[in-house]
C-alpha cells in the first residue's frame, strides 16, 4: 500500500535525479589528465635543470672567450711594442721618437677598447639566452596552469560517481532548473518522511 | 661568399708562407689582421644565441581562457553539490519508501 501510494513521487525522484546528473567522466580521461599534469610538472623541473645547465655552460664559455680575447689583445699589444722598439732604434730625432711613442700608446688604447664591443656582443648574446629561458619557463608555467585547470575541472566529475552511474542513463543537465528540482525533491523527501512516520 | 672563418684560414696560410720573408709593414699588418679576426671569430661563436630573440611561445590565449575555466569550475562545483544533494535526497526518499539501495 505504502509503495503503491508513493510510486509516482519515487518515479519523479528518480527521473529528477537521472535528468539532473551529469555524465561521468571516463576513468581513462581522468587518468590521462592527471598523468599529463604529473608529467608536465616533472618536465617543468627537467626544463629548469636544463636551462640552468645551459646557462652555466654559456657563462663558462663567456669567461673562456673573454680570456682568449684578452690573450690575443696582449699578443697584438706586444706586436705594437716590438714595432715601436724597432722604430725607436731607427729614430734620428727626439720628435720622431716621441711620435713613435705616441703612436704606440694610441694603438694599444685603440686595440684594448676595440674589445669592449666584442665582449658586449658576447654578453648580450648570453643575456638573450637567459631571457629566452625565462620566457619559455613562464610560458610553460601558463601551459601547466592551464592543464591543472582542465584536470581540476575533469576531477570534479568524480563526485559520487557510483551513485551517478547507478542512477544515470541519459545525459542531461539543465542547470537553470536544478534549484527548482532540488526544492521539489526536498519537498517530496519531507513528504515521504512524514508519511513514513505516520505509517509507523 | 667567404665566411670570417674561411678568410682567417686563408690569411693564416698566407702568413705562414711569409714567415721566412723579412719583416715589413705589410707582414705586420697581416699579422694584426689575423689576430683581430681571431677575436671576431670568438665573438661570432655566440651569434646563434642572438637569433633566440625571435618570437616566443604564444600563451596569451591560454591566459585569457584560464579564468573562464575557473568560472566553469565554480559553476561545476555548485552543480556537483546540487547533484550530490539530489542523489542524497533521492536515496533517502527511496530508502524511506522501503527500496533497498546499495551504498
Amino acid at each position: 500500500m505504502y509503495r503503491t501510494c508513493h510510486c509516482t513521487p519515487l518515479l519523479l525522484l528518480l527521473t529528477a535525479t537521472v535528468f539532473s546528473s551529469g555524465c561521468v567522466t571516463p576513468v581513462a580521461v581522468r587518468g590521462l589528465s592527471a598523468q599529463l599534469v604529473h608529467t608536465q610538472l616533472a618536465y617543468s623541473a627537467s626544463l629548469r635543470g636544463y636551462f640552468a645547465a645551459v646557462e652555466t655552460f654559456a657563462d663558462a664559455q663567456v669567461k673562456i672567450a673573454d680570456y682568449r680575447i684578452d690573450e690575443i689583445t696582449s699578443q697584438m699589444n706586444r706586436e705594437f711594442g716590438r714595432r715601436a722598439t724597432a722604430g725607436l732604434g731607427r729614430a734620428a730625432t727626439p720628435d720622431e721618437r716621441q711620435r713613435i711613442i705616441d703612436q704606440l700608446v694610441k694603438d694599444v688604447a685603440a686595440n684594448t677598447s676595440a674589445d669592449l664591443p666584442l665582449k658586449g656582443k658576447i654578453a648580450d648574446a648570453v643575456a638573450t639566452l637567459k631571457q629566452r629561458d625565462q620566457e619559455l619557463a613562464a610560458a610553460y608555467l601558463v601551459i601547466f596552469t592551464a592543464s591543472q585547470k582542465l584536470d581540476e575541472y575533469i576531477r570534479l566529475k568524480k563526485a559520487d560517481e557510483v551513485a551517478i552511474a547507478e542512477l544515470t542513463r541519459a545525459v542531461g543537465l539543465n542547470s537553470e532548473k536544478i534549484l527548482s528540482i532540488v526544492d521539489a525533491i526536498a519537498k517530496l523527501s519531507t513528504d515521504l518522511s512524514q508519511n513514513m512516520t505516520k505509517a509507523q | 661568399m667567404m665566411t670570417i672563418d674561411e678568410l682567417l684560414t686563408q690569411l693564416s696560410d698566407l702568413s705562414l708562407k711569409l714567415e721566412s720573408a723579412p719583416d715589413d709593414a705589410t707582414k705586420f699588418d697581416l699579422e694584426m689582421l689575423i689576430l683581430q679576426l681571431r677575436k671576431q671569430v670568438l665573438a661570432q661563436a655566440f651569434d646563434p644565441l642572438t637569433t633566440l630573440a625571435g618570437p616566443g611561445v604564444e600563451v596569451e590565449q591560454l591566459k585569457l581562457l584560464i579564468p573562464q575555466v575557473d568560472l566553469a569550475i565554480i559553476t561545476e562545483q555548485k552543480r556537483v553539490m546540487l547533484v550530490e544533494r539530489i542523489i542524497l535526497l533521492a536515496k533517502s526518499a527511496l530508502r524511506a519508501a522501503g527500496v533497498s539501495l546499495a551504498g
